[in-house]
């Protein structure tokens, strides 16, 4: 790469790195398969890049997909369960104010807050699903609970979330 | 494909459809309502961008060091020059997209999606398929090597292409490996300077598929994960 291409790219790796990595952590549990699946986040970005269309949101919500996408495949690949759920649950929840701004979402705190006012029961399924990319069946597995409890705790929760984010726009 | 999924069932779906967990038998079917039901669409439009923000909440760790050395490393690696110029060029203007766009997701809403919708729902109702989709084709850690393309109908087929300047010869085991564990033999891919594809029919719901892999004695196999 010439060196101007060089400094756009890694402009662009030191600014999302620590989110990319942190959710792959987060979702796959080890370091060295988090750091595979953050490096490929980067490569199908930029491979992609071309196909990257702005009204489909910012960077940061593109990078995340990709980053949670890959963490899944990975997870699945290794046939891993995630039975710590509850770990990044606490990670999510517990996050102070002003620690995402810098990617390019402003409104973390609320949706935290928001997250936090949901029933535990519906902040776990809304989690399983959203992060670990499990199905209501899946959940319904691992939670021993059936697959129609599931859908409605994920449906209610993500409606309620959506119902917060949506009166604060008005 | 079930064209009178009424607006209720499919909104039953739309969460897994946001979080990008509906198995492609339901995404198929929700597909073909949604680029009639504009509703439906604003509510997955909606949803998804709940689901899109709530990933940014996602914790922030540091990736060890050398972590920036290596992705640029593997940026600078695979690419021709005249197509790397054009790509950083695009990755550049994605940069200047994240420092100015407001927020906001319309996965669904877009004219372009629509008439790939309706594209996609043609393409299928030629011969009652219920879905089709393609998945990279790596071997190991390295780059990708092709394409898988499968479809779900009858028969359901998969169909293996391998990229040009691959040097990839010989014959591979094709094995399919469904998500409760099964793993079958589907037959043999012989690859040749001059032959680089092969297929053949599958007896699982591409929703059971986990990975489909071709294997030869002495090297990585190439896998498709589903």
């Amino acid at each position: 790469m010439a060196s101007g291409d060089d400094e756009a790219a890694a402009a662009f790796v030191r600014r999302f790195q620590s989110k990319v990595y942190g959710l792959a952590l987060g979702i796959v549990r080890s370091p060295t398969l988090a750091e595979d699946v953050a490096q490929e986040a980067f490569v199908k970005a930029w491979r992609y890049a071309g196909a990257y269309d702005s009204r489909k949101g910012r960077v940061a919500r593109w990078m995340m997909t990709i980053t949670r996408n890959l963490a899944i495949d990975a997870v699945r690949s290794s046939r891993q369960q995630p039975t710590d759920a509850d770990e990044l649950m606490r990670l999510i929840l517990a996050r102070d104010r002003g620690d995402d701004a810098e990617v390019g979402f402003e409104d973390t705190d609320r949706l935290r807050r928001a997250l936090r006012d949901l029933p535990s029961e519906q902040t776990q399924a809304v989690l399983l699903s959203v992060f670990y990319g499990l199905t209501a069946k899946e959940i319904g597995t691992l939670e021993g609970i059936p697959v129609g409890t599931v859908k409605s705790r994920v449906r209610r929760g993500l409606m309620r979330l959506r119902d917060r984010l949506e009166v604060h726009d008005e | 494909m079930n064209d009178l999924l009424r607006c209720s069932v499919v909104r039953d779906l739309i969460p897994e459809l946001a979080a990008g967990v509906a198995s492609g038998e339901e995404r198929a079917e929700a597909l073909a309502h949604l680029s009639r039901c504009p509703a439906c669409r604003r509510e997955l439009d909606e949803t998804a961008t709940v689901v899109d923000d709530l990933l940014l909440l996602g914790p922030s760790k540091e990736p060890p060091p050398g972590f920036e050395t290596s992705v640029l490393g593997r940026l600078r690696l695979p690419r021709a020059r005249a197509r790397r110029r054009g790509r950083v060029l695009q990755f550049a203007a994605v940069l200047v997209v994240a420092t100015v766009l407001g927020s906001g997701t319309t996965m669904w809403a877009t004219a372009r999606e629509r008439r790939l919708a309706a594209a996609y729902e043609g393409t299928l109702a030629v011969a009652n398929g219920k879905y089709f989709t393609a998945r990279e084709l790596t071997q190991g850690s390295g780059p990708e090597v092709g394409h898988l393309f499968a479809y779900e109908g009858s028969p359901s087929w998969i169909f293996v292409t391998i990229a040009d300047g691959s040097t990839l010869e010989g014959s591979y085991e094709i094995q399919l490996v469904t998500t409760d564990g099964d793993s079958r033999t589907l037959g043999d891919c012989v690859l040749t300077s001059g032959d680089r594809s092969c297929g053949g029919e599958i007896d699982v719901p591409l929703r059971d598929v986990l990975l489909i892999r071709l294997t030869k004695p002495g090297e990585s196999s190439l896998i498709a994960h589903f």
